[in-house]
């Protein structure tokens, strides 16, 4: 018999709340149990009791450990279709506001965001855009701050970006910078990088769309209803919301207060 | 033990073998059947809309926290993990195990985790040691662990323990033992 790593787990995750405040005890287990695995396995260890004994006189083991819970995996263009949809479906909604908010929920390094930034603009729609993008995790806000990509991460991105209706060359948003590129600082100036947690803190604005993919499936359904009530918050009415393709509103407490806007994930509020 | 679900990895080149094995399994079994295919990026959907049109039960591509349902078949929706969880099912876009996302490791390491001697392990077609030993994780939790290969009769894998032919597995979710598999 295999024995559920529940006890080590349940003990690691108190220790990085306790250390580091990073609190992930309301994470969805499975995604958990990989991830601490797999750093058991870097820290050359055997057992998730092995790296609990380790974050015991390790602080930095510690910070290591939350920083791998708290990351996103992130691309340009991941899920194509969505953005397909984003410009097809959203961008006339979006239209008729003479200012636009959005909001991007677990901005990672931020990979994402510039897609999104770059698809308004090809749209002439981003000088009325701000775009706030969050992550619960200092670091990685940090890293999407600076902007500085290497030419590779852009350059093959191309093809995708010509797949969701990109009408532009993916090139000419950005500038050189150092060894990278950057993102123009027209576009740049659109964005506002923070770091904000959602559980701890308050919603702070209004939005027309809310952008959070992939982000609720690492948690469980107590804290997914948390973040839906956050994001119900701060999306105004007839606002849009998009989720990865593998969400949905299951975990949301009032999920007719939306409807499927374009299919991909789109849902727009209608009370 | 009565088997509650049913975790199935299955080969890209053995499709159509694996969805006859699917569509017996699920049409026999009073348990929940996962599936990932490898090499996944199936945008289209294809192996759902394949499964639909050769299964009696319903097929669903999974959105996370989906409960497992007895007598549906669970497809992973491309580019991502599925993890098992105690009577729901989790998704992850978590770095590709292997190359592979969604992962057959994945999904059987979580199985065994989360159903023990409840979960049933099946790969179907050519495979590799890391899937072996993914699978090997649900025999040595107490759970059932098979291998269909494609291009034959279903066998045994050496010297992995717990194995059962597809018939005996069938036998073991309450099936008709005397309707041929595969």
């Amino acid at each position: 018999m295999i024995e559920p790593p529940e006890r080590a787990i349940t003990e690691i995750l108190a220790a990085i709340y306790e250390v580091n405040g990073f609190d992930a005890r309301l994470y969805a287990r499975g995604s958990v149990t990989r991830r601490l695995d797999r750093m058991a396995a870097l820290e050359g260890l055997a057992s998730l009791a092995e790296l609990r004994g380790k974050m015991r006189e390790d602080r930095a083991c510690v910070a290591r450990c939350a920083a791998a819970l708290a990351s996103h995996p992130t691309s340009m263009y991941r899920q194509p279709e969505f953005f397909v949809a984003v410009r097809t479906a959203v961008v006339p909604l979006l239209f008729t506001y003479p200012s636009i908010n959005v909001w991007h929920i677990g901005c990672d390094t931020g990979l994402e965001v510039y897609a999104l930034a770059i698809l308004f603009r090809e749209e002439g729609l981003l000088e009325r855009c701000r775009i706030y993008a969050t992550d619960a995790c200092d670091d990685l806000v940090d890293r999407a701050r600076s902007g500085v990509e290497s030419i590779d991460d852009i350059v093959r991105n191309a093809g995708d970006h010509r797949a969701t209706g990109g009408r532009s060359r993916l090139e000419e948003h950005f500038v050189p910078s150092g060894l990278g590129l950057a993102l123009r600082p027209e576009l740049r100036e659109r964005i506002v990088f923070a770091q904000h947690s959602w559980v701890s803190d308050a919603a702070f604005n209004e939005f027309q769309l809310v952008v959070c993919r992939d982000v609720m499936i690492y948690f469980d359904r107590p804290l997914q209803e948390r973040l839906f009530d956050v994001i119900d918050r701060s999306l105004c009415r007839f606002g849009i919301l998009g989720l990865g393709r593998g969400e949905s509103l299951r975990c949301h407490p009032n999920p007719r207060a939306y409807q499927d806007l374009a299919g991909a994930r789109l849902f727009r509020r209608v009370r | 033990m009565r088997a509650q679900i049913v975790a199935v990895g299955l080969d890209a080149a053995a499709r159509d073998a694996g969805c006859t094995v699917l569509a017996a399994i699920a049409s026999r079994a009073q348990s929940a059947v996962v599936v990932v295919e490898h090499p996944s990026p199936d945008r289209s959907g294809s192996l759902v809309a394949e499964l639909r049109a050769r299964s009696s039960v319903p097929v669903v591509e999974i959105t996370d926290k989906e409960p497992v349902t007895v007598g549906r078949i669970f497809v992973a929706p491309p580019d991502y993990h599925v993890l098992v969880e105690r009577g729901s099912l989790a998704l992850s876009v978590d770095s590709p195990v292997g190359g592979f996302r969604p992962s057959m490791e994945a999904l059987f390491e979580s199985v065994a985790i989360a159903y023990g001697p409840a979960a049933v392990g099946v790969v179907v077609g050519a495979t590799y040691r890391s899937e072996f030993r993914a699978l090997r994780r649900i025999a040595d939790a107490g759970g059932v662990a098979l291998c269909h290969f494609a291009d034959g009769p279903p066998r045994a894998h050496d010297g992995i323990g717990g194995w059962m032919t597809l018939l005996e597995l069938t036998e073991t979710l309450g099936g008709d033992p005397t309707t041929e598999v595969s």
